[in-house]
């Protein structure tokens, strides 16, 4: 090991990091280089000397009692928070049940009555003649707009527009469902 | 109260564990702080906020490492930040230009605890990544290859930031403290 070898290593050796075949040639190397010598001791000096001044002075330094006050209260809140949480979650449960058979209820109601909320739902009617008809009332409202072309003069000019006459017309229509005749005999 | 029996309470948001967590670690996890950030206020906000974090997540933490050198992370990780939010702080204050335009007038950024210290105003004007190698080796006392696992870095980078920032520290340090002995200051001299 040479000079550049050992210092490279230097933090390694002082760490008792290296193998012990590194560890054995940089002792080798040590013994023979007083240049490397003091590299190491003013190594050790500094390590030594830095670590004790930040310890000193650090030393009277301590956590202020309304820190570790904020801290205890910071973990309340998060208990308090996660008990809130924990609530909703444990509502869950209870709801479920009720909720799903009123979803159900609400889809079977549809199913047999054809959905008969909202405003404009078709309603549904008893047949009118025997008993064996069932009618259905459906309202068709039909707007449309017929497009016309008006042509006037002014001065010299012709000035041409587009207007629009807006018409609507609503029909009612009976949609019955007939059902077959049962086979004679 | 031992460690896994500490950290199982944290999971749990027991305050007894917390308290304790703050008694065993607190004032070694500000004194890191203050040398981390130079400035024993914004230490003492950091520190709290690291506690604050750590019973956030304590049940993400798996037990790989001590319950100091969790705690040791999630404060680097702030400090990272806090120098970042100050750094953008001081591209626009006038009274931090001035600051920065004028080292030679000494720590002002400084507490007056840490204006007595030559060494913490020295350690002050390194970079962020340069104190925490110098903090991390000579106060938390860790190894180089712990040094790397901690900062996520090679053990290479690690051993030429050191040195670095001890040729700093040997430049920066008055010459009156004669920290490094007569060969350190010599050698500096003759620089």
């Amino acid at each position: 090991m040479n000079c550049r070898g050992f210092q490279n290593n230097l933090f390694e050796y002082l760490d008792g990091a290296l193998s012990s075949g590194a560890r054995a040639a940089a002792e080798r190397h040590l013994a023979q280089c007083e240049a490397c010598r003091q590299v190491l001791r003013r190594q050790q000096q500094i390590a030594q000397a830095l670590s004790e001044r930040f310890h000193r002075d650090t030393a009277g330094m301590a956590l202020r009692p309304e820190a570790q006050r904020r801290i205890l209260a910071a973990l309340a809140d998060q208990s308090a928070d996660r008990a809130e949480r924990n609530w909703f979650a444990g509502l869950w449960p209870r709801l479920a049940w009720p909720a799903a058979i009123t979803a159900g209820l609400l889809v079977a109601a549809w199913l047999v009555a054809g959905f008969p909320f909202g405003p404009r739902a078709p309603r549904a009617v008893a047949a009118r003649s025997s008993g064996r008809e069932t009618g259905v009332a459906v309202t068709i409202n039909i707007s449309d707009c017929a497009p016309t072309y008006v042509f006037r003069r002014e001065g010299n000019f012709v000035i041409d527009a587009l207007t629009c006459q807006p018409r609507v017309a609503a029909q009612t229509l009976w949609l019955t469902l007939n059902q077959k005749p049962a086979p004679k005999g | 109260m031992d460690e896994a029996q500490l950290v199982t309470a944290l999971r749990r948001q027991d305050p007894a564990a917390a308290q304790e967590l703050v008694q065993s670690c607190g004032d070694r996890l500000l004194r890191s702080a203050f040398l981390l950030c130079g400035n024993e206020s914004d230490a003492q906000d950091l520190a709290q906020d690291t506690f604050v974090q750590a019973l956030q997540s304590a049940h993400r933490f798996r037990g790989r490492s001590s319950v100091y050198t969790w705690l040791h992370a999630i404060l680097l990780n702030l400090t990272r930040h806090y120098h970042r939010d100050r750094k953008r702080l001081v591209g626009n204050d006038e009274l931090a230009r001035q600051d920065i335009a004028a080292p030679e007038e000494g720590p002002s950024r400084l507490d007056a605890e840490a204006a007595s210290s030559a060494l913490a105003a020295a350690l002050g004007r390194l970079s962020g990544p340069h104190r925490e190698v110098v903090v991390l080796r000579f106060y938390e006392d860790l190894k180089i290859h712990e040094i790397a696992m901690r900062l996520a870095i090679s053990p290479g980078t690690v051993k030429s930031r050191l040195h670095y920032a001890i040729g700093e520290l040997q430049r920066l340090l008055p010459a009156e403290l004669n920290l490094f002995g007569a060969t350190g200051t010599k050698e500096t001299e003759q620089q």
